[in-house]
């Protein structure tokens, strides 16, 4: 392997990897803090990319980015209200969230289908971020750095307000211990609601900076909610820095593994998370609980 | 409800399951063998979810385990019969659930939820790329194969379909003498609390494998059951929706170990008569789950350890415990 | 909160279950009834059955099928001679024992004559031999998986992805003077079929096969790939769907494109993705037997009526195999008679029968049951603001 080949490598699975903790971070997120099994969240992510690519004209894809960054906050918002319609039955009980969501991952999946025939689609790259940079005997599109950057800038905003805010102090109080946090006088539903929105603002972000890379197709609602398994058994629930490290790992194995291992690529990433929970069952990196 | 009436209205139910061919077509009672296969699959899920508070999102791995050694066992090693084929099932099934179930006996409950979905996409990624085994394309050219020493003949509906009960009811009375069992006592005071358990000088881990394991055995029936009745096999066996319905359908059917099978049978015909009305008809599915899922008392009593604990810290004033 | 004195709880399900139950059961009865196959009178239509996926992965494809087989039917007014043909469409949800199940469905209860199955290779396979059994005859309405030529009443409307792939392979070679070539094709069925049978015929025609690499189906990145592609005269493709969508779109990204051409089996670039590859698909070139720029009659009747019928159409093999199908199986009913409800003497009309599709003569190789069609080579090229195919030939 050439050092040039190991350097792009690198660079396709840290922009990958970037990505995926865009994806990963709000599911994490919510099932650290209220222990809820969000399996919608695959489709929020599917639909936001379909939103995303009707956006296709010239200068449309800030506008894209962004609606598809709402869609996503509705959507997870929607999945908050249904569940607060019974909000203690379905909170302490982890089935009746894998089937009420399991549920509405099922309704978020056919309004796709429905509404875009179920057919591929994409989105073109913005002008200022087309082509591509070369170096050595290889190029680079200019999009996955631009990609990149945004998703790092996103983690960093996540971070400020994870760590900085009085907002991010409530929430990591509420993932180590819930009941502490709402005996000093804390009430746990406003977080939720937030912690909720954030969730689904950060998967439909992914999916707006995803849609000219990946585009919208039946069929994510599945494999990006895998993804964000693996994301969190490797990361930890509720570890937003246990989530970075782990989204960086898959995304840089995933590409060396493809590069060099391509008939057993998808394989390994499985046997992966196996080992690792066989190995240190609260995640890679320790684990908030 | 009282206790009787549930016993009447179950035992009325299955005398009109096992009734079926009576009153039915060919193509219904092939939907109620159908039904009858996807309650072996929930029954396998009931088991660890309610004797140990374990919820699988993987049975679809032995249930499609299962299924390729069926299909394996007659197109590939010259198999012909079908007690043959569900010892080899059940036992390569088995075996392969025994890694799987070492590890997860260190589990907590998420953990074995994402680890037994990890195994099962794994296994799917294999058979969707393995030649030998058909790949994406599926095994084709199952033939059911003859009952041994049973004089029936194994390729009719109606003789495949009263094989299928009998499995079916052979498997409940297993997990029902099980749950009954010393062994299941154990399961349940696991369940209950492990370290006290584990205090006592039982082996925690050695007997959670051991449930894993007669779990997957039952999903691998179902699959060679499944395999036989469609004579087909496919990565579809061993995708995550087979896991979800598996899970779904304990959690609409609650606690006892009847009804799964019974809701199962329902759910079936319900989706070919909804689907063969309009095609949005997984979208009424979701809908449904999300209508039983925000539906119903609180009388489910199987995450209560779960349950009791978030509902102390919910509770700022401690509650007693009973 | 309810405040009924009796609610229906979790726990009680096992009585909602029964009561569902029984309620289904006398609902089906009840349709089952009419399914009784009649006598052969000829005023009783002749009724097809349809599987095909309307949910799941290939749920893309159901609707528009469909829709121009319906549109098929009432070109002709409903009728086959004097027969009135009947329809039946059933979801096969990309399930290949969902498929079985209805397949089930179509035969016992409304007793169909013979059924069009199925867009999707493993639920073909499995309702094969089910059909076969029964001597009811079963077309395959786009390029089928080879296994169905073992069964003597199937049919399939087009030829396999293998033919046209290893004609490409020989025109690579021959034609556009390839010498070497990379590989690089979905890990699935479709995905095996043609890169190995333009493996074969483009080696047997003097060229090298550089390196083969298979993707997982679904693969969401395929930079790390196209990253390390080695020099070859040409890359042949073998992807669908939303793969190829994402394949076509990174190969030009990465600038491998400038490097050396891509060339796929017909649905890497067909018209219902074309549009959302975009630019990128310019240039690539495609070995089909269909393609929607075809100039003949018989695609002009096609797409014209399609349109006519309203809706955002877009033509494909898909919706043009479903088209034929509808030909194919029109003519064979009028061509059988009163035997039309007879399946195994229907079958042997359908192989039999000859029609205009919309890629030209469609007829049936007696051995196989496989369309013999001509295979055409064309490329994607900007034209009018829009991306469509520029038919270079037939492939010889």
């Amino acid at each position: 392997m050439s050092l040039a080949q190991a350097v792009l490598q690198l660079a396709i699975g840290l922009s990958f990897g970037l990505l995926l903790f865009l994806l990963a971070s709000g599911f994490t997120l919510t099932f650290g803090l209220a222990g809820f099994v969000n399996l919608t969240h695959g489709a929020v992510f599917l639909l936001s990319a379909y939103v995303a690519t009707a956006f296709t004209g010239p200068g449309g894809y800030v506008t894209a980015v962004l609606a598809a960054g709402a869609t996503g906050t509705v959507l997870s918002l929607l999945v908050y209200a249904t569940t607060r319609l019974r909000w203690g039955r379905v909170l302490g009980d982890e089935l009746k969230q894998v089937l009420l969501t399991f549920g509405l991952l099922l309704v978020f999946a056919e309004v796709a289908r429905v509404r875009w025939d179920g057919l591929p689609r994409s989105l073109p790259a913005p002008g200022f971020a087309d082509g591509a940079w070369r170096f050595a005997d290889a190029s680079f599109p200019v999009y996955r750095a631009f990609m990149a950057a945004a998703a790092l800038a996103l983690a960093a905003a996540l971070w400020w307000l994870q760590e900085r805010t009085r907002f991010g102090a409530m929430v990591r109080a509420g993932v180590d211990d819930r009941a502490m946090l709402e005996a000093t006088g804390v009430s746990a539903g406003p977080i939720f609601l937030a912690v909720f929105g954030l969730s689904g603002l950060l998967a439909g972000l992914a999916a707006g900076l995803a849609a000219p890379v990946l585009g919208a197709a039946m069929g994510q609602e599945f494999s990006v909610l895998v993804l964000a398994f693996v994301i969190v058994v490797l990361g930890g629930p509720g570890d937003l820095r246990g989530a970075f490290l782990a989204s960086l790992a898959v995304g840089v194995a995933d590409a060396y593994g493809k590069a060099f291992l391509p008939t057993v690529a998808e394989f390994t990433m499985m046997a992966l998370v196996v080992a690792v929970l066989a190995w240190r069952p609260r995640g890679l990196f320790g684990g908030a609980r | 409800m009282n206790r009787s009436a549930s016993t009447l209205a179950a035992a009325g139910a299955g005398l009109a399951v096992a009734a079926a061919p009576f009153y039915l077509d060919v193509f219904q009672i092939g939907l109620v063998a159908r039904g009858l296969v996807w309650g072996l699959v929930a029954l396998s899920v009931w088991f660890l979810l309610r004797l140990l508070n374990l919820p699988s999102f993987g049975h679809a791995a032995f249930f499609g385990l299962g299924a390729y050694a069926a299909g394996l066992a007659v197109t590939r090693w010259g198999v012909d019969n079908v007690f043959l084929a569900l010892g080899i099932g059940v036992g390569v099934t088995c075996a392969a659930a025994l890694p799987i179930a070492a590890v997860a006996a260190r589990l907590g409950s998420i953990g074995f939820l994402l680890i037994t979905l990890a195994f099962a996409e794994m296994l799917r990624s294999l058979a969707m790329r393995w030649r030998a085994v058909g790949g994406s394309d599926g095994l084709t050219g199952i033939a059911r194969p003859g009952a041994g020493p049973l004089p029936v003949d194994l390729a009719g509906p109606v003789t495949w379909f009263y094989f299928t009960l009998a499995c079916t009811v052979l498997c409940l009375l297993l997990l029902w003498a099980v749950r009954r069992s010393a062994f299941g006592g154990v399961l349940v005071g696991i369940r209950e609390s492990e370290e006290r358990m584990r205090a006592l000088g039982y082996r925690v881990e050695t007997y959670k494998a051991a449930a894993v394991v007669l779990s997957a055995g039952v999903a691998a029936v179902a699959g060679v059951l499944h395999a036989y009745l469609i004579r087909f096999a496919s990565p579809e066996d061993l995708s995550a929706l087979v896991s979800a319905r598996g899970l779904i359908l304990v959690v609409l059917a609650g606690s006892a170990l009847v009804p799964p099978v019974l809701v199962a049978i329902a759910l079936t015909f319900g989706e070919d008569l909804v689907s063969s009305r309009t095609e949005n008809w997984l979208a009424l599915m979701g809908l449904l789950y999300v209508v039983v899922a925000l539906s119903g008392r609180e009388k489910d009593r199987a995450p209560r350890r779960i349950a009791l604990a978030v509902r102390r810290r919910l509770d700022p004033v401690p509650q007693e415990k009973p | 909160m309810s405040k009924s004195p009796r609610r229906f709880s979790v726990g009680n399900s096992g009585i909602t279950a029964v009561a569902v139950a029984s309620v289904a059961v006398l609902g089906l009865a009840g349709c089952g009834g009419a399914a009784v196959s009649g006598e052969d009178s000829s005023d009783k239509p002749v009724k097809i059955g349809v599987l095909l996926p309307y949910t799941g992965t290939f749920g893309l494809y159901g609707k528009p099928m469909e829709a121009a087989l319906k549109a098929r039917l009432q070109l002709a007014q409903g009728r086959a001679g004097d027969r009135a043909v009947e329809l039946v469409f059933e979801d096969e949800a990309t399930d290949p024992a969902v498929a079985v199940s209805k397949a089930g469905k179509l035969l016992d209860q409304d007793g169909v004559s013979a059924v069009v199955c199925c867009a999707t290779g493993a639920a073909t396979l499995a309702v094969g031999p089910i059909l076969a059994e029964r001597g009811i005859p079963q077309l395959g309405p786009i390029p089928n998986p080879d296994g169905l030529k073992k069964f003597k009443t199937a049919a399939v409307a087009a030829p396999t992805a293998g033919h046209d792939a290893g004609k490409l392979g020989t025109y690579a070679a021959e034609e556009l003077g390839h010498r070497t070539a990379v590989i690089v094709a979905s890990d699935f069925a479709y995905g095996h079929e043609v890169a190995d049978a333009f493996e074969k015929s483009f080696t047997e025609a003097g060229g090298k096969i550089v390196e083969r690499v298979l993707t997982p189906l679904g693969t969401a990145d395929f930079a790390s790939y196209l990253a390390r592609l080695p020099d070859a005269d040409v890359t042949f493709a073998g992807f669908a769907g939303a793969d190829a969508v994402r394949f076509v779109q990174q190969y030009d990204k990465f600038g491998v494109k400038k490097r050396m051409p891509l060339i796929g089996h017909g649905p890497l670039v067909t018209e219902l993705v074309l549009k959302q590859i975009g630019p990128s698909a310019v240039g690539v070139g495609a070995g089909f037997y269909y393609s929607s720029t075809l100039d003949n009659p018989e695609n002009k009747r096609f797409i014209d009526t399609m349109k006519a019928a309203g809706g955002q159409f877009v033509p494909s093999h898909f919706t043009a195999g479903a088209w034929a199908s509808g030909s194919v199986l029109l003519a064979a009913v009028e061509a059988a008679g009163e035997h039309a409800t007879d399946g195994r003497e229907l079958a042997r009309t359908i192989r039999a029968t000859k029609v205009d599709a919309p890629w030209g003569t469609l007829s049936f190789n007696p051995e196989t049951g496989y369309a013999d069609a001509p295979t055409y080579y064309y490329t994607v090229v900007q034209k009018s603001g829009s991306l469509q195919h520029s038919v270079a030939g037939e492939m010889s």
